[in-house]
């Protein structure tokens, strides 16, 4: 059992630190209840674990804020009228001052952070991860966890080793030992007990021995002495709390480490003086500063002997170690040391140190300044080397009194700017083309063109006489032009196209072929070959042109610096200084419309569309869908136009008013499609209007077989007040027909379909209520008695139908059968009133239509226009005319009425008329119809 | 087939005074019915703009925040705000219930433009347009006159207020934000803008350049109808297909909105200078129109007009210019407004008759006469001017009543 239970035990796992063995007689200690283990805080207030951030907080109301009743409110600030300063609460509001002391989870001082904090303060937890590694399961894994991590060197030694510092060496230039015994100087008195001799005297020999004397190492890690003054009032070496205090004893201790427990190789290696010395002349413990209540107690008496201060003033001496110097150990042998070793690394596998120094950098002093010289520089004027004028370049070089015989000297100092670029080849300097051609306008550029072609033409006159004068066009063939315009140009050629000098920059296929062209034409090319640059398409004697325009324009080139071209930019945008912004659409000329209003000729010829933006927001307002959701534009739309353009004192309409006009006839063609849906009233069933379709359509049919007969227009209708009246109207309808005909396309079939819908529906609607007046209405009652088989189930018809099925039933043979009550039912819409007249206007033959239409349609608008002209009277003799031929036609059937309508003046006809129709009470739709109606 | 509609009703007139309301506002400018009739509201010249129950003939409210006398008002659909434009160039949204202010709009405080715009276009003395004799008077109005707001509108859901000005603009003001400007600026016309009036998508401004211009938010056209002489006033006809306005000519034109054709011409009464109402009753039926000799006009719709002859009766015209018109509510009433002059003329009668420039009328019960041509209405039987309590205008508004 006990062997099974040892064994269990040594395979039981065991987890944290075992208890310290009780001693014997020892009480078990209670542990200490939950409730009772606290923490407390730096001023022993208890910590308590509730708050929400780590330690938690203890406020004093335990699990409340500030105070008893919890979350104090601040006091409510409406911010509509003031903002309340908003006051964030972080979490420091909640946090106690020792979270944000320096080792509190929010140090508010400033703190290295890992970057530039040093290493030391990193020691413990490396040991940490020492002792981890070796404990853990697997050891070593920190190791691992080494090679993974992120290595973590403060940015300052990074900086050091990359200028070739090494851990632990000191900072500063490479000193070489200078071992120098300090011997003691009799003269100085020495405190303090001597060193054991052995150990100090025997590391100097052994050091002297080795040392090698042309070798430099790397200064000593020490710290720096402190040279600042005194400024306070401390007593001397008081220093309140020296921060370097660690390391000060720390290297103290290394050294006193290193001293005692130190190999001889060490030793040797170590080569100090200093600490025989200062064993000898140490002074022992700190005068001032350390407080009782230091923890480093140890340090009070500590010893700082003064071997670690110079005596004299010296040459650093080298540092204590290995470090800095790596290299071979073995050169006791001293016939190597008169090498001067500067190299003191490693030296390379298959390199050796050079045997010989490398000849010093010779400094040449600089020259001395004649003795007249003054520091003053004359810019002469620079003239483009292939410039023409290469007298004048000379004369100036005379007069500069620098005249150059040399051809070389003389074309280096020659060059231009742009040369020299290309020589050196630099990129060309980004700016505009340098002539000024550029900056004058087209008719000053023509001008000084043809000026200097005439000089030039002058001057070259006798080397070009050779002109081939079997030239067929305008120019000579290209081939002499080109010749021509080469021995013209000369030498300027050279540069002609070499530089930025764009002349048709505005067209940039111009110009590309304009290069092209120089370009060749510098390597001598003629002819043909030189055609090749020009477009195909053009025309020959578009070619020719141009290629004189591009002789020019070479001829024309001076490459002038381009220094000049550099200071000026392009500019960007255009100046639009004068252009104007301007509605795109203007009104049109008022006269016309005056003269249109005074004829009463209102309509088109008053009336202007614009296309108009409304505002995104005003559709929204207005709940209306935006009619251009594309357009940014609000209002008219505006277009650019010159300021002082002719244009903008003419009215002429542009082409896109049409534009405008043509999409706003659209929509009101469609308007008109979809008034009768409007007036959903006069709807009748789908199936109805299905059943009327094939018969609108034959009257449609008709109607235009009737337009095509009638097409001989009789404009002259004055008879028409006295002669004849059956064919008048027929006559005119389709006068107006072809007039609308000429005016527009005939309206869809559609189109007729809705008004014969719509106004059979009207005619039903509305046929009991007139019955009286049909008389006043005899051509139409007419016609509607010659249409009423039909209307039964289109109910009407259009006007152009029953006047043509007038026309041809004027031999007073009704044709169709009548209803009586469908024709009275039809005159009630019959236009008794005329509308506006205007006197002094011919007279035309007044259509009357039966009053079905629900709207306006184009070729409405058109006979309305038309029917202005008529006048009162004629209307009234024409009506009276009218009737009498109603009468006559049906006599028998409205005898009745007829009676009573003879009885009734003519003059008071209309008001009578009227009087009917008010009492009527009519809807108002139907009312506006009628009087649109009234017109036709 | 759809069953014929039951007959409508008679169109009737207003022939009949049920009130007459003695608004102690100086000269009305104008007086206007609220959406369902049931109220009105006249603006006064003394900077007032005062709430009434017409059927009462009891003061609801005053409000009082114009720097200068009211030009037009208006309710919005729900009757919870008003809106106002005045001389004093601002457009003032109010708050019914407490009287307040809600909104002030200043955008019309502009200088008048344009070439008619400085030469006034105020061809209105001489009549027919000509500018001869004008010139030098409108330079002096455009020097002395502020850019008077003349006409307010708000549109069906009363978040946007229309207001027509002197300045030539029409201008829509969000009531829904805080922005001080206005949404969009309608600054087509050449001259002062005499008359605004919305449907439901169109803005329809008659202006003092004799141009009636319909915008259409649905299509975004703009049309323009020219009339040539300066309009005074436009209106709708109540099935939104024609439009009528009436200019100073003296005349009152119906025209077809979709193709601006003349349908129709309405002379008789007087309008020479001042800028008065004209109305289309609910049934679109008659024709009204104030007029300067102090009747309200009353025309057929589909009678043609020949001029104030035939069933006339009453020709003595008074001796004062202004009369004021007038506008049908509901089946109810022809309302009138002491109106103002032609935009760009002093709201002061140039001519020099004595009398009151503001006019007061309006109407009375009983039944249309039977037929004939225009029809006028005398307000207050007699001579509603003599009864001018000031110089400027006549104080009072009377109400009329179909029967």
């Amino acid at each position: 059992m006990a062997e099974s239970s040892d064994s269990e035990e040594e395979d039981l796992v065991s987890y944290g630190s075992a208890l310290q063995p009780l001693q014997e007689g020892e009480r078990i200690k209670k542990p200490v209840p939950l409730q009772e283990q606290t923490v407390k805080d730096a001023k022993g207030r208890y910590q308590r674990f509730h708050g929400a951030f780590t330690g938690g907080f203890s406020a004093g109301y335990f699990n409340t804020v500030g105070t008893k009743e919890g979350w104090t409110p601040s006091a409510f600030v409406s911010s509509r009228q003031k903002r309340a300063d908003r006051t964030v609460l972080g979490p420091e509001d909640f946090m106690d001052e020792e979270d944000l002391s320096e080792f509190g989870i929010a140090p508010k001082d400033i703190t290295t952070t890992d970057d530039f904090a040093s290493k030391a303060k990193d020691r413990i937890k490396e040991k940490a991860r020492q002792i981890a590694g070796v404990v853990a399961p697997i050891p070593g894994t920190t190791a691992f966890d080494d090679l993974i991590g992120p290595s973590k060197i403060t940015v300052g030694v990074e900086l050091l080793r990359k200028m070739g510092w090494k851990e632990g060496q000191g900072i500063g230039p490479r000193v070489k030992r200078k071992p120098r015994r300090q011997k003691p100087d009799p003269t100085v008195k020495i405190y303090g007990c001597a060193l054991p001799p052995g150990l100090s005297e025997g590391s100097e020999d052994e050091e002297d021995e080795y040392q090698p004397e042309n070798v430099t190492f790397a200064p000593k890690d020490v710290m720096p002495v402190d040279l600042t003054p005194k400024e306070n009032v401390h007593g001397l070496g008081y220093k309140g709390l020296d921060p370097s205090q660690a390391l000060f004893g720390a290297s103290g201790r290394e050294h006193l480490n290193l001293f005692s427990g130190g190999s001889e190789e060490t030793s040797n290696l170590l080569g100090d003086l200093r600490h025989s010395k200062g064993r000898k002349l140490g002074i022992t413990g700190q005068a001032f500063g350390v407080g009782a209540l230091e923890e480093e107690d140890d340090d009070i008496y500590a010893t700082d002997t003064l071997s670690k201060y110079d005596t004299v003033l010296k040459d650093e001496e080298p540092g204590d170690g290995l470090y800095g110097w790596t290299a071979p150990k073995q050169y006791k042998s001293k016939n190597r040391s008169e090498r001067d070793f500067k190299y003191i690394g490693k030296v390379l596998a298959g390199f050796s140190l050079a045997s010989k120094p490398s000849a010093p950098v010779k400094i040449y002093p600089p020259p001395s300044l004649p003795r007249n010289y003054r520091p003053v520089h004359h810019f002469r004027p620079v003239l483009p080397a292939g410039n023409e004028s290469c007298h004048l370049q000379k004369a100036l070089e005379e007069s500069a009194g620098k005249l150059q015989s040399d051809p070389a000297h003389h074309s280096r100092h020659a060059l231009n700017a742009a040369q020299r670029r290309e020589q050196l080849g630099e990129t060309e300097l980004k700016g505009p083309s340098p002539s000024v051609l550029e900056y004058l306008s087209e008719k000053d550029r023509e001008r000084l063109k043809q000026v200097k072609e005439a000089s030039e033409q002058q001057v070259k006159a006798k080397p070009v006489p050779q002109q081939s004068p079997s030239s067929r066009f305008q120019l000579a063939s290209p081939e002499d032009a080109a010749h021509k315009w080469q021995t013209l140009l000369g030498g300027q050629l050279a540069n002609a196209g070499s530089s930025d000098f764009k002349p048709f920059a505005k067209n940039p296929e111009k110009q590309k072929r304009y290069e092209n062209f120089v370009k060749s034409l510098k390597q001598g090319e003629k002819g043909e070959r030189l055609e090749r640059f020009f477009d195909q398409n053009m025309s020959e004697w578009e070619r020719g042109r141009e290629q004189e325009e591009f002789f020019r324009a070479a001829m024309f080139y001076r490459s002038s610096n381009s220094t000049l071209s550099s200071r000026f930019t392009r500019a960007k945008y255009e100046d639009d200084v004068d252009k104007v912004e301007v509605p795109r659409d203007q009104e049109n000329d008022i006269d016309d419309k005056e003269t249109a209003v005074k004829m009463k000729m209102f309509g088109k010829l008053t009336r202007d569309n614009f296309e108009w933006h409304p505002d995104k927001l005003l559709c929204k307002r207005f709940n209306v869908r935006d009619p251009y959701p594309d357009s940014s534009v609000v209002g008219l739309p505006k277009v650019k136009r010159d300021k002082y353009s002719v244009f903008n004192f003419l009215t002429v309409p542009e082409p896109t008013t049409s534009v405008a006009q043509a999409t706003n006839e659209k929509i009101q063609e469609s308007n008109s499609l979809n008034k009768p849906k409007k007036s959903s009233r006069w709807d009748v069933s789908d199936k109805e209007k299905e059943k009327k379709d094939s018969i609108s359509e034959f009257i449609s049919l008709a109607r235009s077989k009737a337009d095509a007969q009638q097409q001989p227009p009789v404009p002259a209708k004055e008879e028409c007040g006295t002669g004849t009246t059956e064919t008048p109207p027929s006559v005119q309808v389709a006068d107006e027909d072809k007039d609308q005909e000429e005016e527009s396309k005939r309206p869809p079939m559609d189109l007729f379909k809705a008004i014969f819908v719509s106004s059979s529906d009207e005619k039903s609607s509305s046929s009991e209520e007139e019955e009286s007046d049909e008389e006043q209405q005899p051509t139409t009652s007419e016609r509607q008695s010659e249409t009423t088989k039909l209307a039964d189930v289109a109910d009407s018809s259009s006007s152009n139908l029953q006047e043509s099925v007038t026309a041809t039933t004027d031999s007073g043979i009704p044709s169709l059968p009548t209803s009586k009550q469908e024709l009275d039912a039809a005159e009630e819409f019959g236009p008794k009133l005329p509308p506006a007249f205007s006197p002094g206007t011919t007279w035309q033959q007044q259509t009357e239509v039966p009053a079905a239409f629900p709207g306006p349609s184009r070729k409405e608008k058109h006979r309305k226009i038309r029917e202005r002209h008529k006048t009162k009277k004629e209307r009234k003799r024409k009506k009276e005319k009218k009737k009498k031929h109603k009468k006559q036609k049906n006599k028998g059937k409205h005898k009745n009425k007829k009676s009573e309508k003879d009885s009734s003046s003519d003059t008071t006809d209309s008001s009578d008329s009227l009087s009917d129709m008010d009492t009527t009470g009519l809807s108002p739709k139907e009312l506006l119809r009628r009087l649109k109606q009234l017109q036709y | 087939m759809a069953f014929p509609r039951p007959r409508p009703a008679r169109p009737e007139l207003p022939r009949q005074r049920v009130q007459s309301l003695q608004c102690g506002q100086g000269a009305v400018r104008a007086a206007r019915f609220n959406a369902d009739g049931n109220y009105c509201l006249t603006c006064g010249s003394d900077k007032t703009l005062k709430l009434w129950n017409p059927h009462k003939g009891t003061a609801l409210r005053t409000y009082q925040g114009h720097g200068y006398e009211v030009l037009d008002a208006a309710g919005s659909f729900d009757n919870s705000q008003i809106c106002s434009g005045g001389a004093d160039k601002a457009v003032a949204l109010w708050d019914v219930s407490t009287g307040q202010v809600v909104r002030k709009y200043r955008g019309h405080a502009g200088v008048r433009r344009g070439p008619r715009g400085q030469l006034g276009g105020l061809g209105v003395g001489s009549g027919e347009g000509d500018l001869g004799p004008c010139v030098r008077i409108d330079v002096l109005i455009s020097l002395l006159v502020p850019q008077k707001v003349n006409c307010v509108q708000f549109n069906e859901e009363a978040t946007v207020i229309v207001s027509g000005s002197i300045d030539s603009t029409v201008r829509c003001w969000d009531c829904r934000s805080r922005r001080p400007d206005p949404i969009q600026v309608l600054d087509e016309a050449k001259d002062g803008i005499s008359s605004v009036k919305l449907s439901a998508h169109e803005i329809l401004t008659g202006s003092v350049d004799g141009r009636v211009r319909r915008y259409d938010l649905r299509t975004g056209q703009l049309c323009s109808d020219y009339i040539g002489s300066p309009i005074t006033s436009v209106c709708f006809s109540k099935d939104g297909q024609c439009v009528l306005a009436a200019s100073l000519d003296s005349t009152l034109r119906l025209l077809d909105k979709d193709t601006g054709e003349l349908l129709g011409e309405y002379t008789g009464h007087r309008s020479t200078t001042y800028r008065l109402d004209c109305v289309l009753n609910e049934l679109d039926t008659h024709v009204g129109c104030a007029s300067e000799d102090g009747h309200v006009y009353f025309w057929d719709l589909l009678e043609v007009s020949e001029g104030p002859q035939g069933g006339f009766g009453d020709t003595a015209d008074p001796p004062d210019p202004p009369g004021v018109p007038a506008g049908f509510s509901g089946a109810q009433a022809a309302r009138g407004p002491g109106r103002g002059a032609v935009p760009g003329l002093p709201p002061r009668p140039a001519l020099p008759a004595g009398g009151h420039a503001g006019p007061g009328d309006a109407v009375a019960r009983g039944h249309l006469p039977a037929r004939g041509g225009p029809r006028h209405l005398r307000g207050t039987g007699g001579s509603p001017v003599t009864r001018g309590i000031n110089p400027h205008g006549d104080p009072a508004v009377l109400y009329w009543e179909l029967e």
